[in-house]
């Protein structure tokens, strides 16, 4: 590495914020910069954040992107013109789904409507059968005309998801190499490449939703890399992967299905840096803005995993990161129900019209608004953005709207309507760690998010966790998090088809493969084969049961003691999850799992470059602030002004760009010499 | 704690979620460690949390038609074991019976009373569909005439006893069912579910206090019926009739059963009187008047408070009416397996009585709800297997949209095509939407599918009941009947035979195909008046073939495009609209 390639770029794009952040490994120097993200022209915002860090990209190594792209291209409909093929009379599995209903009283549910319209769902005749064996072969003239179909009626990009096609992808290749051959403009899902998985509809889905996005993210990717290297960047780009990984841009605009979830990914990732740096086995990340808040679990150092997840309502069969998503935020909306039924969320006023005090024509109470009227928010103060909060009329939409109906202050009903937006997200934690067999008590929580340091160390409370974290820049922490990541390659194959008994020989035999096949993917992206590892796992169930879990394999030769251990450990599992395990039941194994990973240089935490000297003595001012326990000063401290070492005794407010942090009575906070704010959380505390 | 000293909203409602998460991960446990795939992947289960009383505080998304009714399973417990004071902390009871508190004998409850400092304080229940409990036929018989041919009723057992497992219990359960592995495995489930429940029962009421705690529940209660009361006073005072039949009672194949309601609403009461109904048949086609009535407030739930999570208080305005004789309500020892049917008819009966009074509340008939079969057969190694199928099928025509295709009826899903494959042996051969088959409306119904099964082993039988084939899903305000259920089975050969609506142990040979073909839900208003361009969409998309959209739909298809003819279609359409002269358009005559 060259003195003047001493540079890494992060840049995640989010739905309002574009954030980027610098590190210089030859200085540990980092700057952040954010700027409004542009839709319609994504990579316009980041532009502006080069220009806004005033940086010459000459002198970065790499950038790894994290982008909210793909959802957005979900949620606003606009993919690409997408047809599927698969197996003659399976043509409507992408519409039949599930047929869950999970709204079960509600006669007027809505499914969500299938990405690829009936006229462009085509069968063909070929068949698999769920131990590999072909069927029916592929006839390239069925598929010819098929396509041609599809092309006459101005589909551009294709998904090939068959029957069976992770017991054996033959097919499905056969389809995809005819494909390549006579329509080489097409873009072209193959389901077994993205999800080698049991289980139609999801698989069908998941290639679905790839061959959706993939038109439009190879046109972003490639605008973005052109214009990154148009301003002298000649590096390497990798984007974020749902499963905390990251790819090389090229692999990436084959296979986008696998950036779906990956802007929450990256503050669970951060978390997980963060995590490593000050010595914390066991974190949650907690991620609040104003719609919903992301929480995610690293249990000894490691984010969990998910095999399964959907994004609006269609599921997504990949591996990731399990992040916990809960429809509670700033602008959550408090309302009456019933007689004296006090409720919060899940309608949120959003950003537009947003909560009543941002004077946009809202006129329903949020949380925010709550903050506003307890104090909590800096009256006088501006969000990011520039929106001047008007007290009053968070006054009246509370009074109206909740106060008067329950016959109380508007003051008691804001301590109210915060507490029970508090205890929502208690409970989701408590789903995440409780409900897992885990202790809170053993974990940090790390809050970011604009709307986080103000609510966790009462969630925190609630719950029982006794540390909180408030990261250093906590609104650009995802993007610090990009640059903390790894390449990765995961890899999976069914090994139970076919009802046979597995022998060691085989299960060993597996592994090499799909070692091999993890690796060869990454060496593709540029990895050397040294920097290589890859880790091992398989999913367990007692012989009978449907569901699994997923339990990691030692490196080593497998052997009787092998599998015997891997029982042990699965028993133990069942039982912390699940309450119960039953030993004497035979076990079974259904899939094998490969992670491969090529490991890149982390930049380590960043140390506040401007060392500040007041310490606790730099309160800017002290205003009032309601809490449970009355009305009480508290003094307002700046973030930058705080000293590493530094301790505050709460009630205190500490107010940085972008975020707000509280400290309630009896709360401590102390700064680490990283900057972060540390808050011990007493013992039965409560908002 | 005193009348005055209510508790603040605030806690109330923490209370009420934290209740609703604990029911939550009662659900999430049953599934994950279930064995048979009606539970962990059908998810025909329901739990739930309730009071001292008896009383619903909260309930899990799974079947809503469960939880209604685990209600009516404490209280026969606590009959049956001589007073509320019998049970001791560690109890767990068992309970299927079919005349006070289940469907069928094969729905099991597992009930753990709650205690704290040695005062009962509340109940946490599981229950769930059990593969096989014994009886004339393998997962249940659809045509008995006695409940000893279904299956071994467990009525109040107790299978803790204050602690102590009755190893009795699970040797009796053991020898009393084909699939003894998978029902034991389910049973372990339903109890790890219980446990979980009762402990964060017992968290919750710690941390309020039990008084406070007690306080809250009662409140939540009352906020519940509040917001019924808000909607009930919605639909007009008045009475409200309507009716449907059952296809048969499995074993009298020609003698359609009446289900016929008499709905009256009467300022804040509702009632809502089965009478008209059947009063008996030979065949097992029936339900107790306990869960008849838990249906009749869950369809009441679903027209006034749909979207809230379900306690007692949503249905305190409810009165159901259930004459001494009559199929709703099962008598000892008369069977009961199929009656959900009749149930489900039920649903759809209520709900067209309001059609014209709550217009915008109702949908049309739905496909049935429930089509359950079973393919049972033998693995190469002697074990047996039973395949469960609840295949969905279209929802009726809504008043603002067409119905939905394809769904089942709640948080339940289907069985993906490659699990089935690979664990028995058959081959799906096509698995795909029902063309023609949502009744036409204004807004059409749903479309109901195909699913084809090839057997591929000797030996195998079909236990299957899709009622709704004589007298299919109505239509609503004009809108017509959908295509009925059917199955068919094809020879290898191509020949054809449609089976009747229930079949128990139905022989199947290698190389024969059973073709599931599941109803559309009825339509929502006169099809005359359906946009022409949605038929045309219809029509492109192949949900409506070319004979339909011209004989149901009025449409005028150009000769030599096929295209729908835009004017020729709407002056047909007004010539047709003005000879109706605003009566709605003539649909396929209900069955008679």
């Amino acid at each position: 590495m060259t003195e003047q390639k001493s540079k890494r770029l992060g840049i995640d794009v989010g739905g309002t914020y574009t954030d980027l952040v610098v590190f210089d490994e030859s200085t540990k120097d980092m700057r952040m910069a954010k700027t409004p993200s542009t839709p319609g022209n994504l990579v316009e915002g980041v532009i502006n954040g080069i220009i806004a860090l005033d940086l010459d990209l000459d002198s970065v190594q790499l950038v790894v992107h994290g982008t909210t792209m793909g959802v957005n291209t979900i949620i606003q409909g606009n993919g690409a013109k997408t047809g599927l093929l698969t197996t003659a009379g399976f043509e409507d599995v992408l519409e039949i789904g599930t047929m869950s209903k999970p709204e079960m009283y509600n006669l007027f549910y809505r499914k969500p409507p299938p990405l690829v319209s009936r006229e462009h769902r085509l069968g063909l005749a070929e068949r698999m059968t769920y131990e590999g064996e072909v069927l029916t072969a592929v006839d390239a003239d069925d598929v010819r005309s098929q396509v041609r179909k599809l092309v006459d009626d101005g589909i551009v990009s294709v998904a090939v998801a068959t029957l069976h096609a992770y017991a054996n992808p033959e097919n499905e290749n056969e389809i995809a190499r005819i494909l390549k051959e006579d329509f080489p403009d097409l873009n072209v899902s193959v389901s077994h490449e993205i999800s080698n998985q049991r289980r139609e509809f999801e698989r069908t889905s998941t290639a679905v939703l790839n061959a959706y996005i993939a038109p439009p993210a190879q046109a972003y990717f490639e605008h973005l890399r052109g214009e990154l290297h148009a301003r002298g960047f000649d590096g390497a780009v990798f984007i974020m992967k749902s499963n905390g990984g990251v790819m090389e841009v090229l692999t990436a605009s084959r296979t986008p299905a696998h950036t779906l979830l990956s802007g929450p990914v990256a503050g669970s990732i951060a978390g997980k840096a963060l995590s490593a740096a000050t010595e914390r086995q066991n974190v949650i990340t907690f991620d609040m803005g104003g719609t919903s808040c992301d929480i995610s679990v690293i249990l000894d150092g490691e984010p969990e995993a998910a095999f399964e997840s959907q994004v609006e309502g269609y599921p997504i069969m990949v591996p990731m990161v399990r992040i916990n998503y809960l429809g509670a935020g700033g602008g959550s909306i408090a309302q009456i129900i019933g007689e004296r039924s006090l409720r919060v969320g899940p309608e949120s006023a959003g950003a537009d019209p947003g909560p009543a005090c941002y004077g946009q024509g809202g006129d329903l109470p949020t949380v925010t608004d709550a903050n506003l009227i307890l104090g909590r928010l800096d009256p006088q103060g501006a969000l990011a953005g520039g929106i001047d909060l008007d007290i009053d009329l968070a006054a009246t939409a509370i009074k109206s709207h909740v106060a008067d109906k329950l016959d109380l202050s508007v003051k008691d009903a804001a301590l109210g309507i915060v507490e029970i937006a508090c205890v929502k997200m208690a409970y989701a934690i408590r789903e995440v760690t409780i409900e897992q067999g885990l202790d809170p008590r053993e974990f940090t929580l790390i809050s970011f998010g604009g709307a986080g340091p103000m609510h966790t160390p009462f969630i925190a409370s609630m719950v029982g966790i006794r540390q909180v974290i408030v990261p250093w820049s906590p609104g650009t922490l995802c993007g610090w998090g990009m640059l903390n990541t790894d390449l990765r390659h995961d890899v999976v194959q069914v090994v139970d088809y076919g009802g046979r008994q597995l022998e060691q020989l085989d299960l060993a035999d597996m592994f090499a493969r799909l070692e091999s096949q993890g690796r060869a993917a990454l060496i593709e992206q540029g990895v050397a084969a040294a920097s290589l590892i890859t880790n091992r796992a398989i999913d367990m169930r007692y012989k009978g049961q449907e569901h699994t879990l997923t339990i990691p394999v030692a490196e080593g030769p497998i052997n009787d003691a092998t599998l015997t251990d891997l029982s042990a450990r699965f028993n133990q599992m069942h039982d912390r999850k699940y309450a119960h395990a039953s030993p004497d039941e035979p076990v079974e194994f259904v899939n094998i799992r490969v992670e491969a990973v090529g490991r890149l240089d982390k930049p380590g935490l960043y140390k506040p470059r401007v060392v500040p000297t007041n310490g606790a003595d730099a309160a800017s001012e002290t205003r009032i602030v309601t809490f449970k326990e009355g009305d009480l000063p508290t003094a307002i401290y700046q973030r930058d002004q705080l000293a590493p070492g530094t301790r505050i005794d709460g009630p205190a407010i500490v107010t940085e760009e972008g975020s707000t942090t509280l400290v309630p009575p009896a709360f401590a906070l102390t700064v680490d010499e990283y900057g972060n704010l540390i808050i011990d959380v007493p013992e039965a505390a409560s908002a | 704690m005193t009348e005055t000293e209510t508790l603040d909203p605030v806690s109330i409602e923490i209370v009420r979620n934290a209740l609703i998460s604990a029911a939550k991960e009662m659900s999430i446990v049953l599934k994950r460690t279930a064995y048979n795939y009606i539970i962990n992947e059908g998810q025909d289960f329901s739990v739930g949390l309730f009071n001292a009383q008896g009383e619903t505080l909260a309930q899990a998304p799974g079947l809503p038609e469960f939880v209604c009714d685990i209600p009516s399973a404490i209280h026969s417990i606590i009959d049956d074991i001589g007073g509320i004071e019998r049970f001791q902390d560690g109890d767990i009871y068992l309970t299927n019976d079919p005349y006070a508190n289940t469907f069928h004998v094969h729905d099991v409850n597992a009930i753990k009373p709650i205690f704290l400092n040695e005062a009962l304080i509340g109940f946490s229940c599981a229950r769930a569909h059990w593969h096989d409990l014994g009886g004339a036929s393998g997962a249940g018989s659809l045509q008995a005439t006695e409940v000893f041919q279904e299956g071994v009723i467990l009525r109040s057992v107790r299978l803790y006893r204050a602690g102590e497992l009755n190893v009795d219990i699970l040797r009796i359960i053991r020898e009393n069912t084909r699939l003894p592995d998978g029902v034991l495995g389910d049973i372990r489930a339903q109890i790890g579910a219980c446990r979980i429940g009762e402990g964060r029962y017992l968290e919750i009421c710690a941390r309020f206090g039990i008084e406070r705690f007690q306080s809250a529940c009662q409140q939540i209660l009352l906020n519940g019926e509040q917001q019924a009361r808000e909607a009930l006073a919605l639909i007009p005072n008045g009475t409200y009739r309507a009716e449907s039949c059952l296809d048969n009672d499995g074993i009298d194949l020609d003698r359609p059963l009446p289900v016929k309601v008499l709905v009256t609403v009467e300022d804040e009461r509702i009632t809502i009187d089965v009478g008209g109904s059947a009063k008996g048949c030979r065949g097992p086609m029936r339900a107790n008047k306990n869960t008849t009535a838990s249906i009749c407030r869950m369809v009441f739930k679903m027209l006034t408070t749909p979207m809230e999570p379900a306690n007692e208080g949503h249905f305190r305005m409810v009165s159901v009416a259930i004459p001494d004789e009559s199929i709703f309500n099962a008598k000892r020892p008369q069977g009961t397996w199929p009656g959900f049917f009749a149930l489900e008819a039920l649903i759809d009966v209520v709900k067209r009585s309001l059609a014209e009074a709550i217009p915008d509340r109702v949908n049309a008939d739905d496909y049935g709800k429930c089509t359950p079969a079973h393919i049972k057969g033998s693995y190469p190694d002697g074990s047996i297997f039973f395949l469960a199928d609840t295949e969905g099928g279209g929802w009726g025509g809504k008043p603002f949209e067409d119905g939905e295709n394809a769904m089942l009826f709640g948080d339940v899903r289907i069985t993906p095509v490659e699990l089935l494959e690979s664990k028995y042996p058959v081959r799906l051969t096509q698995y795909r939407l029902r063309p023609d088959s949502g009744g036409p409306g204004r807004w059409r119904g749903g479309l109901g599918v195909f699913k084809d099964y090839l057997c591929l082993a000797s030996g195998m039988t079909l236990n299957a009941g899709l009622d709704r084939q004589v007298c299919p899903p109505q239509g609503v305000l004009g809108g017509h009947s959908s295509v009925g259920n059917r199955i068919v089975i094809i020879d290898a050969d191509g020949a054809e035979t449609v089976l009747p609506s229930k079949v128990t142990d139905y022989p199947l040979a290698p190389g024969q195909t059973i073709s599931f073909q599941t109803a559309g839900g009825g339509g929502y208003g006169d099809p005359l008046r359906r946009e022409l361009d949605r038929v045309a969409d219809d029509l492109r998309l192949g949900l409506v073939s070319t004979t339909q959209a011209q004989s149901a739909y009025g449409v005028i298809l150009d000769e030599t495009t096929g295209a729908v003819a835009m004017a020729a279609s709407s002056r047909l359409r007004e010539s047709l609209l003005a000879k109706q002269n605003g009566a709605p358009s003539p649909s396929s005559p209900p069955c008679k």
